[in-house]
């Protein structure tokens, strides 16, 4: 029921940016950036809390509550109870982004003919004037206004913006692993909550400040350069999931993008998920 | 034939998380057998070690010694549980399924197909008197309906054991007796059934054998009549007996040397009996 409300608010976000976004800006093809730029920003905040906060008392409700008992007394066996839990959470999570997705892709859309819709008036009366008094000053305006609508048609809904949704999606998928793996021997659902963020935030910052301090520092000792990589290992580079900004931007992805992040997610999930069978497998319960 | 409870030599130590490496030993030595078709009862103070030894035998807890095995299967392994159902003590259940989705959901676990489910849910329903709630959500369940939709899930793939946790706590007489004739139905169908009680008296009613468990250890054990039975103390009842009748038998007691009379007068009903002869209309017979 508060996925379905997020949704709403989610909505209501993108229609208000929609309105307001031309207060700010005159600039059609900054309106549509800022619009892609907020929704996803909507999109990646939700999809990075319920992955943990959802994540976090799937196992400890059930332990509470006795429903572990009954369910693990029917043949069932520990990893696939856990696997199962982590699977449902994310299916909520792929069917919130999907429909999350379609309201910015329709919004968008929207705005988009709205732009390109006034931008043709534009044109239609600029290329009028031009034939009627042909001159440098009304051709570079028709010029400019076609680049625009060019630009304009460039920030519209396009399949780059589902590369954006499948960063987001994995990114979440990966903090719902570690979530899980965590709450698995947490005492506390905060405590797992705490764990997880902290965690995220780790893995996000920790390229900046390792590629900060190597730039930075000459010559760093083995013991260093270990402990770096270890930490390397434990916290995944969220940092790598970060293409929106890019996305927004206009920028060509990376060749080879979706295959690395797509590997990175899953090495992360199937290492965080077997970590929590471990020690959910001799849990007293 | 094999057993369907067969606990050797359980023991089961709990180290507390302090930094005394302080341990409790909850159960000691522990061996009981349930035989196929039979009820037992394991009866003991709170903290005895009854939800312990049950939490063993399905695989919930592990054995620090010793061994458990149901229907000569190892308890440890999945596959013994498709023999067993569960009703842990105040059980709570997803509260936003209903009477119908709970057993489905339970039913799939089991293994069960949809079409058996189907049928068998509809059945279990009709069992348990709840066919009028199945499409409740059981967030609108009292708790006499919790407990009677909690014995349909551990029936739903017709296990061949049945184990109870204290199956009527905080059930009132009327619910109470409902799952107690519940169990007895279980008898009729030949499933064996391990429950643990705080209610006595409906253990004697409904129990073959009994073990009663103290500190961890089973300290007396074997069929309820042997068990219940005063040996040097018989008991005779009569009906529509005349005064004179009672005073000729109390005369012959007293002419016999080493017998005496310890109680003449009229046998009592329970509380039990009383309450539902009043509040259901039914009218249960008084004599035990």
């Amino acid at each position: 029921m508060r996925v379905f409300y997020f949704l709403l608010i989610f909505s209501a976000l993108i229609l208000a940016a929609t309105l307001m976004i031309q207060n700010f800006t005159q600039d059609p093809t900054r309106q549509l950036k800022v619009m892609k730029d907020m929704s996803f920003f909507a999109m990646s905040i939700f999809c990075t809390i319920f992955a943990i906060v959802a994540t976090a008392n799937l196992i400890p409700k059930d332990i509470e509550d006795r429903t572990l008992y009954t369910i693990l007394a029917k043949p069932v066996p520990r990893f696939e109870y856990l696997f199962g839990k982590y699977l449902g959470s994310m299916l909520v999570i792929f069917v919130s982004v999907t429909v999350m997705t379609i309201l910015l892709s329709a919004f968008l859309y929207l705005r988009q003919e709205a732009l390109l819709s006034d931008l043709q008036e534009y044109m239609q009366v600029a290329e009028q004037e031009a034939e009627q008094a042909p001159g440098a000053i009304e051709n570079e305006g028709l010029d400019l206004a076609r680049v625009e609508a060019s630009s304009l048609r460039a920030q519209g809904p396009s399949w780059s913006l589902l590369a954006a949704v499948v960063a987001i999606s994995l990114q979440a998928m990966v903090l719902g692993a570690i979530t899980l793996c965590v709450s698995t021997f947490a005492s506390s659902g905060l405590f797992t909550v705490v764990v997880a963020f902290v965690v995220f935030f780790v893995g996000y910052i920790e390229p900046v400040v390792v590629d900060s301090w190597r730039s930075s520092t000459e010559g760093i000792s083995g013991f260093s350069n270990l402990l770096i990589s270890a930490v390397g290992v434990v916290f995944p580079n969220f940092q790598s999931f970060n293409l929106v900004d890019g996305i927004v931007a206009g920028e060509t992805l990376p060749s080879g993008w979706l295959g690395r992040i797509t590997g990175l997610a899953v090495s992360y999930i199937a290492a965080y998920l077997v970590a929590g069978y471990l020690f959910f497998a001799d849990k007293e319960l | 034939m094999e057993p369907a409870v067969d606990i050797q030599d359980l023991t089961k130590v709990f180290k507390l998380p302090s930094l005394k490496r302080e341990q409790v030993v909850a159960v000691k030595n522990l061996s009981l057998q349930v035989a196929p078709g039979e009820i037992y009862g394991l009866i003991g103070p709170n903290g005895s070690g009854k939800s312990t030894t049950m939490k063993v035998l399905l695989g919930l807890i592990s054995a620090t010694e010793g061994s458990t095995a149901i229907f000569g299967q190892d308890s440890r392994k999945v596959g013994s549980r498709a023999e067993v159902g569960f009703l842990p003590e105040n059980p709570y259940f997803y509260k936003f399924l209903s009477g119908q989705e709970t057993l489905h959901f339970y039913g799939r676990l089991g293994g069960l197909s949809k079409k058996e489910i189907s049928e068998r849910s509809k059945e279990l329903l009709a069992l348990v008197d709840l066919e009028h709630a199945r499409d409740r959500r059981l967030s609108g369940y009292s708790k006499g309906m919790l407990q009677r939709i909690g014995l349909a899930q551990a029936l739903i793939q017709r296990p061949r054991l049945v184990v109870l946790d204290e199956p009527t706590a905080g059930v009132d007489p009327a619910g109470s007796r409902k799952i107690r004739d519940l169990i007895l139905k279980l008898r009729e169908e030949e499933i064996s059934v391990i429950l643990s009680s705080h209610l006595l008296e409906q253990v004697q009613e409904v129990c073959d054998r009994v073990g009663i468990i103290f500190n961890g250890k089973l300290c007396r054990e074997g069929p309820m009549e042997e068990l219940m039975a005063i040996e040097d103390q018989t008991e005779i009842l009569l009906d529509k007996a005349p005064a004179e009748l009672v005073e000729k038998v109390t005369a012959l007691v007293a002419e016999h040397e080493g017998a005496s009379l310890i109680r003449s007068g009229h046998p009592r009903t329970t509380l039990e009996r009383l309450f539902l002869e009043e509040t259901s209309g039914d009218s249960p017979d008084t004599r035990s």
